[in-house]
């Protein structure tokens, strides 16, 4: 009885949501006079997204375990980088794109773990330090190119296809398949859920921590590792930054977690990401067409969809928060 | 008679400082001890020491404020810009009253709304940013010069006094210092001993915010201007100086005062031997990022270890 | 002579100062139940922990079959069948009922690395069947469980690695009569095939009734065991306490007794959740006693009538300034004072000095002209308490983690006492303390209660409950269910029978 009529809410729920989220679609389209939902604009849209929901599946199995890993941006940086080094200077080309980026994130995640284990510092203070550590590292290479007369490294013409259409599509349903399938139906994903919704519980009944801890972290790099690819192959060239200003790339990705885990109760995680991560990039485009300037207003309306989104998936917790 | 133990919690910070001190007086020699230097390294000091009073009121609770360096350059602006039509002596009330009401939103998102400390603070961090950004159209904005005045010696040690008084007394000697640290000990047992917890994470965000605001002034009387890029990372020097002085990373009640001066003189010495080597700014960020692990760490460890210390007596 | 299935051997374990096992050697015979009983803070639980692999032991050994048995982690039990339902422990509420059951043993259901979950229900439902057990969806996610399906939960896991031997740490309080009963068809089947079963309960008459024999720890020491046929409940409980129960242990009157003055007045309250339409007077000088299983809704009055917890419906009165009640600063104020259940999360810093822990829940009291709380004046309190109370410690700056439960106890009362409140709240107050200071704390009560104190005695043990009280509620699904008066006829045996 009461299994019916649970499954029967999630569906109406599922059809409230869809309703809820198509509507402000055909409203925005109209008011901007049809620039919305065309073809061109809604590839494009979902061009920009891929970046930020392979960061946000990393989030998946990296935050849900309870770890706040803010060197996220910093690594995915120093993971595009190795990866066009790969590409153009070892003429790898895609292959070696992939490679780099993921070995780079993967490595780089595993000794946050490790680290993290061995000083018990908490994950997001530590996030800070070693994302300024990352982000030292970038700026080494990055000066040592400009003394040597040159730049970071570009791809050029190498490794291109695969931030755009149609590669980019054949990428993330790939991805989702992946990323739904590990999340949910492997004992690794059962283990990293059981982590995350109660440790102790999870440990008392013989979940390996440590062990979870480092699979969640070799997971989480390997879709960190594409999401840095991508965006390389995006952008050709991505510069190293200072001043933690590598913590504000994840924003997308982290606003669109958060969002994705209050959906949680109607739709599964991995699949809400793809949806919140592009409700979040459409939010930019309209603003865009609309004629807000990126980098002030654009940014505003960025802290604000974190905090929004924040507010969403605590809605109804009751614990304490830090 | 009980013997008096030697704490390695307090110990820690000063064996830093006099390390700092070997290494910087064999680098850079006698310039390191010119007046000038040390001159510059109060100059450092005294606004780190300001962000990090209001700070530790958060910190202590366990709670964190990503967005000080950006409540900084938010209050500097709009002080200023309303300071330049209510007269240039206002905008030190000013930036102290914006400062604090962007604290009290900060505030009310992390005890109303739950929304994770670092999370929330962060998000502001962009968002006031851009604000600025916004106000000043991404220009310098110069204040009237009777506001340099400030930066002279005497207003800026006397701002100093008793903005160390005032902090001080709030925090080691009233009700709201004593809550704030047993928050960061247990908010569980705070809401059962019926404190009113919600209401003292806001006071702090509201009190870290008005501590910006001052630093703010401190800030455009030394530059003679706002500029939109100002404060940049400042969160991230005062979180250095709150931990490298000693304060636990989820607070608690041996948070304090003096461990903040005493991180804020640190730090500075840590800047200003960097900029005397002519560090690059890559490698000045490196050893930041190591600093603020190692030091968290070894407080961590310290405080564990005189736990269990007293345990075994 | 049966032989002998599981042998343990000079365990030892602490914590701190608290020598929580000490030498303690018990065999389990093959197809037998072995019962464990002792009072609170006598070293079961610890016991079990070791057993079952949830914590190390400092030293002694574990055989099993004859063969040393080292747990090193819960799995490790598992693998030994070993199931263990153990007391607070609960579920991992964001997964499904199945993937608790199998949680760390999901590996064979792989098909190509993919765990298939139509075949993890279906062992779930054999499982159930199987043991005859009350089915519970097993896609359900636990967090929507009641204690008592949790419960369930809890021993479809432990029975479901056919466990040689099966451990029960306090699972009948959570239990229905009727689930009780397929419990004890399962402990029957279980005993037939050669299995053993060690069982911790605090009903005594149940533990005699199930046991072949019963071992007795107190204080972490290992008092004796003995074949259940030779003990009756008064001999067990003079070994599980270590003396005659003398009169002055608990009240020596029979009969009700405190002013007509109503203090408090709960009238009606409701929270929505775990209690329903609840009204007691408390007078002046009373003690009034709620009990009832897990579930039944207590704990959350005591915290509704300290104003920690919401109520949707229904209003608490304080006589004093005719104040309704809304939040926890009006009932200190108006001279209430609460000793929650979980002592070292709700109650004490623990990790803070004893004096800052007494000045928290007085600072009001402390502050001087703007605001002012003094150091002089917050050493003053931790050294009174140490004082007056008895606390054994090393001086009043020492954080609570180096005391003794009963010492931490003897703090967390004693802040209270400290300011001279007229109305108290105590829950379980006499949770993991050891026996003397169980004594000191009935005799505080005592004099409390001649002074004209009133108190709200919420316990989940029965005899306290019966000794202590003027009148007791006895409280059913989220509701009062009847309400005693002190009588020399009232008997944990008609409690019982309300209770369920």
């Amino acid at each position: 009885m009461t299994n019916k009529n649970e499954s029967k809410n999630q569906i109406f729920g599922r059809i409230r949501l869809a309703i809820l989220l198509i509507i402000p679609y055909i409203v925005l389209n109209m008011a901007t006079g049809g620039k919305i939902l065309t073809v061109n604009n809604l590839s494009s849209v979902f061009t920009s997204s891929v970046t930020a929901m392979f960061m946000s599946w990393c989030f998946c199995f990296l935050f849900t375990t309870g770890i706040t890993d803010l060197s996220v941006g910093a690594i995915l940086i120093l993971a595009g980088n190795v990866g066009g080094i790969f590409a153009v200077n070892f003429k790898l080309g895609t292959f070696g794109l992939l490679l780099g980026s993921i070995l780079t994130s993967v490595l780089l995640l595993l000794l946050n773990t490790v680290l993290r284990h061995l000083t018990k510092i908490p994950s997001w203070i530590f996030g800070l330090g070693a994302a300024m550590v990352y982000e030292a590292i970038g700026m080494y290479y990055g000066s040592y190119m400009i003394s040597k007369g040159r730049q970071v490294v570009s791809l050029g013409n190498t490794a291109r296809h695969i931030g755009r259409m149609p590669w980019n599509l054949v990428i993330v349903i790939v991805g989702f398949i992946a990323a739904y399938l590990l999340f949910n139906k492997t004992s690794v994903g059962y283990n990293i859920r059981a982590l995350g919704s109660n440790r102790k519980v999870a440990e008392m009944m013989g979940v390996n921590v440590q062990k979870t801890m480092i699979y969640s972290a070799i997971l989480g790099g390997i879709f960190l590792g594409i999401a840095g690819a991508v965006n390389e192959s995006y952008a050709s060239r991505v510069m190293p930054v200072t001043g933690l200003s590598s913590v504000a790339l994840i924003f997308t990705a982290l606003a669109g977690f958060l969002l994705a885990s209050s959906l949680g109760k109607y739709i599964n995680l991995t699949l809400a990401i793809v949806i919140g991560i592009f409700i979040i990039t459409s939010l930019f485009n309209v603003l865009t067409i609309v004629g807000v300037p990126s980098g002030t207003w654009q940014q505003t309306v960025m802290g604000l969809t974190v905090i929004i989104s924040g507010i969403a998936s605590q809605r109804k917790y009751k614990g304490v928060v830090k | 008679m009980m013997k008096r133990k030697i704490n390695l919690e307090y110990v820690l910070p000063f064996g830093f400082l006099l390390l700092l001190f070997i290494i910087f007086s064999i680098i850079n020699g006698k310039a390191f001890f010119r007046m000038h230097n040390i001159k510059t390294i109060i100059d450092t000091m005294i606004p780190l020491c300001i962000g990090g009073y209001g700070m530790l009121f958060v910190i202590s609770q366990g709670s964190i404020d990503m967005s000080a360096g950006s409540n900084l350059a938010f209050s500097a602006t709009l002080g200023a810009i309303l300071a330049s039509k209510l007269g240039s002596i206002t905008i030190l009330p000013l930036c102290i009253l914006i400062g604090a009401a962007v604290g009290f939103v900060n505030g009310i998102l992390v005890s109303r709304f739950k929304v994770s400390s670092i999370m929330a603070t962060l998000a502001q961090l962009i968002v006031l940013r851009s604000l600025v950004v916004v106000l000043s159209k991404g220009n310098v904005i110069f204040v009237h010069p009777s506001i340099l005045k400030l930066n002279r010696w005497g207003a800026k040690g006397i701002i100093f006094i008793l903005a160390t008084i005032v902090a001080i007394y709030l925090f080691q000697y009233t009700k709201l210092g004593f809550s704030s640290r047993s928050v960061g000990e247990n908010e569980i047992v705070c809401n059962y001993v019926g404190l009113k917890t919600k209401w003292i994470k806001t006071i702090a965000y509201i009190i870290a915010g008005a501590f910006a605001g001052l630093a703010a002034v401190l800030s455009v009387s030394r530059i003679g201007g706002v500029d939109p890029n100002m404060g940049q990372a400042f969160e991230l020097q005062v979180m250095l100086a709150v931990f490298v002085g000693g304060v636990p990373v989820n607070g608690g009640s041996k948070s304090s005062i003096v461990k903040i001066i005493i991180g804020a003189l640190l730090f500075s010495i840590l800047q200003s031997g960097l900029v005397l080597s002519n560090a690059k700014s890559e490698t000045v960020e490196l050893i930041q990022g190591l600093m603020l692990i190692i030091m968290v760490a070894a407080i961590l460890k310290a405080n564990k270890m005189s736990t269990v210390k007293t345990m075994n007596e | 002579m049966k032989d002998i299935l599981f042998k343990v051997q000079n365990m030892n374990k602490s914590f701190g100062i608290t020598r929580a096992n000490h030498n303690v050697s018990m065999e389990i015979k093959r197809g037998e139940v072995h019962g464990l009983i002792g009072e609170n803070g006598s070293g079961k639980s610890t016991l079990i922990s070791m057993i079952s692999g949830m914590a190390e032991r400092d030293s002694g050994e574990l055989f099993l079959n004859g063969k040393p048995y080292e747990p090193v982690s819960p799995l490790t039990a598992l693998e030994s069948h070993i199931g263990t339902v153990v007391q607070e422990l609960g579920l991992v509420d964001g997964l499904s009922v199945a993937a608790n059951i199998f949680l760390g043993r999901m590996d064979r259901f792989k098909k190509l690395n993919i765990i298939d979950n139509a075949a993890l229900y279906n062992e779930v439902e054999e499982i159930y069947k199987k043991w005859n057990l009350p089915r519970i969806n097993p896609r359900t996610l636990a967090g929507t469980l009641t204690v008592e399906q949790k419960k369930i939960v809890e021993l479809t896991r432990a029975l479901s690695i056919d466990p040689d031997i099966l451990i029960l740490d306090e699972i009948t309080a959570a239990l229905s009569y009727n689930t009780r009963k397929i419990l004890f068809d399962i402990i029957d089947e279980l005993k037939a095939k050669g299995k053993s079963i060690l069982i911790v309960t605090h009903d005594i008459e149940e533990l005699l009734d199930l046991s072949d024999e019963i071992t007795i720890l107190r204080d972490g020491e290992k008092v004796a065991t003995k074949r259940a046929d030779e003990l009756t409940e008064s001999s067990l409980k003079k070994l599980m306490v270590g003396r005659e129960i003398e009169g002055d242990y608990y009240r020596a009157d029979n009969e009700d007794d405190y002013k007509d003055e109503v203090v408090l007045k709960i009238n009606n309250i409701s929270d929505g959740e775990n209690f329903n339409e609840v009204s007691i007077d408390l007078h002046k000088g009373e003690i009034v006693g709620l009990c009832g299983l897990s579930d039944a809704g207590i704990h959350e009055v005591a915290e509704a009538v300290f104003g920690v917890r919401p109520i949707v419906s229904g209003e608490i009165t304080l006589a004093n300034g005719n104040r309704k009640i809304e939040s926890a600063s009006i009932a200190m104020a108006y001279g209430m004072g609460y000793v929650p259940k979980d002592r070292d999360k709700q109650a004490l810093m623990v990790s803070d000095s004893i004096e800052n822990n007494v000045t928290l829940s007085m600072l009001d009291d402390l502050k001087g002209p703007l605001g002012f709380i003094s150091p002089g004046k917050i050493t003053d309190v931790g050294k009174r308490v140490i004082k007056d109370y008895k606390v054994i410690a090393v001086n009043e700056k020492v954080p609570l983690a180096s005391l003794s439960g009963g010492n931490r106890q003897k703090v967390n009362l004693g802040r209270w006492l400290l300011q001279n409140k007229d109305i108290l709240i105590l829950d379980s107050p006499t949770r993991g303390v050891d026996v003397g200071v169980k004594a000191y704390i009935y005799d505080i009560m005592k004099q409390l209660k001649k002074k004209g104190v009133s108190i709200l005695l919420v316990s989940d043990e029965l005899p306290e409950v019966i000794g202590l009280s003027d009148t007791v509620y006895v409280f059913k699904n989220s509701k009062i269910e009847k309400k005693f008066r002190r009588s020399e006829e009232l008997t944990e045996e008609k409690i019982i029978e309300v209770m369920l």
